[in-house]
């Protein structure tokens, strides 16, 4: 009985114990470490990814070829955690608030989020100085370099590269809008065809939709301008605002999801979807997901294009095997890996110019895209992502003055 | 020993929750959070003007307390008037066939069987009913709730059968009509005045629970639901979920005050329950 008694108590301790057994890690001192060190150090130690599980492609160029790559080559062994954008800045605070060093030990994450883990400091930096693959990397080019006007600065790595595309069915979209200034007078007279998803891609779209009205890209680069956004999101309302009824359901509600949003278009309840990837409507179709009908492109003037990254946590608990992973995931066999439409589709983030000349040679031998446009296609069509203000204005602004909007 | 099962109990039962409430209460005051700046009622002030709220309130009150009357409706009816079909197989097997099933599970099933592009709509399509799918009835994401209040009646009257079907018979029901059709009163009379109000009021606290659940129920109402009016738990993980970090106090204050209002709820139902017991 006394056993059985003690065994009880030291569970509930270790219950009340468990979380402050992990190691805490000092961010400088794995910083000063040499490549060598953080190499020798990163070796044979789990690391937990929280990312986007939403897309069977991704997942499987996860689960097929990077988990297992990563344990041959170091050991490591790799685990994915869901979860993306505010999820990862919560966790990352209330681990904070409780003195924990963090669960996760490194985030799939873009511009929005990156933008709020500066905010409460929660990224371990610079990094990419150190690894030697970044070297492939042309951060001046400032798709690449600068994320939603916020300079990268070393603090995430790039890990794809990608453009806002429109995606129809071309069996019942034979002629779709070829610009966003065609887009109002097609929406009315094609009633029920197409809708804005109120999330991630939907806002993308409507920046896009707000810069083409403006007519000059250049008034959102740099800082946050209120005036501007005033000026320019006003006008997107009152466009959107006057199609509202022709769009699927009368306007009277919206996707909350773009799976959703991508679940109607399969079914043909709507003809049209949109993707923050130019190239998934391939991976899409030949998931048998999207009819073979289906393709995509970029209306005119332009879209925006921004890259995607991976961010290493400051209170990460295998942060040198977390940079070891992050630099595979930057390597060209990687990166060749994921550009394969057939794969995942992602654009490389890597200056072809600076790779050898066979490893170039792979890369522009890659299948071709079949559904999507070709990225030589839709150079000129490209947007810079603006700061992260117009993103989180527009959203709260989409629902006061569209969706709540009488 | 009983004791430190005791300690681990309160601790799971009310010191997690309380310690999640008073973290949500130092969000809404500025204490808590990524961007916390001190001490400051701003939130608490805004809160006159978040009209959005009180229309998710409205709207979460109407869709529970449809779909818990419904249920209850069907379940009384089934188990005043069909107790005969009630102990014949296969319908006692079949009550429990919703029950097994995770909400999100029928959420989906009616999404693909009501939805525009939905069987149902498939098939009008075919028959020639209707043109195209788009001219099928909004049924689901509908600006009355139908979606949600179908599926939530769905899951919850087999519940509320099983639940009234156990209390008819711990009351000895059967006895009692007998008496009173020996007294003089019709079938009508004795459900609505002696059976009725028996099942209900011993049934009220878990009817109450229910629709307290149905109140923050939030899978169904995400995929059946509309943008606007929203339920509550769709409303305020939208805000707690936001691109803005400075959207999380707002967030956080709704879902206090929303924890506390509910708690209140149960209270007082569990007190009026125990002064009127039958």
């Amino acid at each position: 009985m006394h056993t059985y008694r003690r065994l009880l108590t030291n569970l509930f301790l270790l219950f009340l114990t468990a979380c402050s057994s992990a190691e805490q890690r000092d961010p400088a001192t794995v910083l000063s470490q040499s490549w060598a060190q953080i190499e020798a150090r990163g070796r044979n130690q789990p690391v937990t990814l929280m990312m986007w599980l939403g897309d069977p492609f991704i997942n499987d160029y996860m689960n097929k070829y990077v988990k297992p790559e990563v344990k041959k080559r170091y050991g490591i062994d790799l685990q994915t955690a869901a979860g993306q954008g505010t999820q990862v800045v919560q966790t990352l605070v209330a681990e904070r608030e409780a003195g924990q060093p963090s669960q996760i030990d490194m985030a799939w994450i873009n511009g929005e989020t990156f933008y709020q883990l500066r905010q409460i400091d929660g990224l371990l930096g610079p990094i990419t100085d150190k690894m030697p693959n970044a070297k492939l990397i042309d951060f001046t080019n400032p798709y690449i370099g600068t994320d939603f006007q916020q300079p990268v600065a070393g603090m995430e790595a790039p890990w794809g590269n990608v453009q806002l595309a429109i995606i129809y069915d071309g069996k019942t979209v034979p002629n779709p809008p070829r610009s966003f200034a065609e887009l109002p007078a097609y929406v009315k007279a094609h009633p029920g065809q197409l809708t804005i998803p109120n999330e991630f891609t939907g806002m993308t779209l409507l920046k896009s939709w707000m810069i083409a009205l403006a007519g000059n890209p250049k008034l959102f680069q740099g800082k946050f301008r209120e005036e501007v956004y005033l000026k320019w999101s006003t006008e997107l309302w009152k466009q959107v605002n006057a199609i509202k009824p022709y769009f699927w359901k009368q306007g009277t509600t919206f996707p909350e999801q773009l799976a959703t949003l991508h679940q109607l278009f399969a079914n043909g309840e709507v003809a049209f979807t949109f993707s923050d990837n130019d190239a998934e409507v391939d991976n899409k179709v030949n998931l048998g997901f999207f009819p073979k009908t289906a393709r995509a492109y970029v209306p005119a003037p332009g879209t925006i294009r921004n890259s995607h990254y991976l961010g290493i946590v400051k209170g990460a608990q295998h942060p040198e095997a977390a940079m070891l992973v992050v630099n595979f995931l930057m390597s060209p066999e990687a990166q060749l890996k994921k550009m394969d439409p057939n794969i995942w589709g992602d654009h490389t983030v890597l200056d072809l110019s600076r790779l050898t000349a066979g490893d170039r040679s792979k890369f522009e031998n890659l299948p071709t895209r079949r559904y999507a446009p070709k990225r030589a296609e839709i150079q000129h069509l490209a947007f810079q992502e603006p700061a992260p203000e117009y993103m989180t204005r527009l959203f709260k602004d989409f629902r006061t003055f569209v969706i709540e909007a009488k | 020993m009983n004791r430190v099962i005791l300690s681990f109990y309160a601790l799971l039962i009310a010191g997690l929750p309380l310690a999640g409430l008073i973290n949500a209460l130092g969000y809404s005051v500025g204490i808590g959070g990524p961007l916390a700046t001190g001490f400051t009622t701003q939130y608490w002030q805004q809160l006159s003007t978040e009209t959005s709220l009180l229309v998710s309130l409205a709207f979460s009150l109407y869709v529970a307390i449809s779909s818990v009357g419904l249920a209850l409706l069907i379940a009384l009816a089934l188990v005043l008037n069909r107790q005969r079909m009630l102990r014949r197989w296969p319908f006692p097997a079949l009550l429990y066939v919703p029950l097994l099933f995770p909400s999100l599970v029928v959420a989906f099933y009616l999404f693909q069987l009501l939805s525009g592009s939905g069987w149902i709509s498939r098939m009008v399509v075919a028959l020639g009913l209707t043109q195209t799918p788009a001219d099928f009835p909004n049924l689901i994401q509908d600006g009355a709730g139908l979606g949600i209040i179908s599926a939530q009646v769905v899951m919850a009257f087999p519940l509320f059968t099983l639940l009234f079907d156990g209390l008819y018979t711990d009351a000895r029901l059967d006895e009692l009509r007998s008496l009173t059709r020996t007294l003089g009163a019709s079938e009508g009379q004795f459900n609505r005045k002696v059976a009725a109000p028996i099942l209900l009021r011993r049934a009220a606290p878990t009817l109450v629970l229910y629709a307290i659940a149905v109140l923050g129920a939030y899978d169904v109402p995400l995929l059946l639901g509309r943008n606007y009016p929203q339920m509550l738990s769709v409303f305020i993980t939208a805000r707690l979920q936001r691109f803005d970090l400075a959207d999380l106090p707002m967030g956080y204050l709704i879902g206090f005050l929303l924890t506390v209002g509910l708690m209140i709820v149960i209270y007082r139902t569990t007190r009026w329950t125990q002064r009127h017991a039958l």
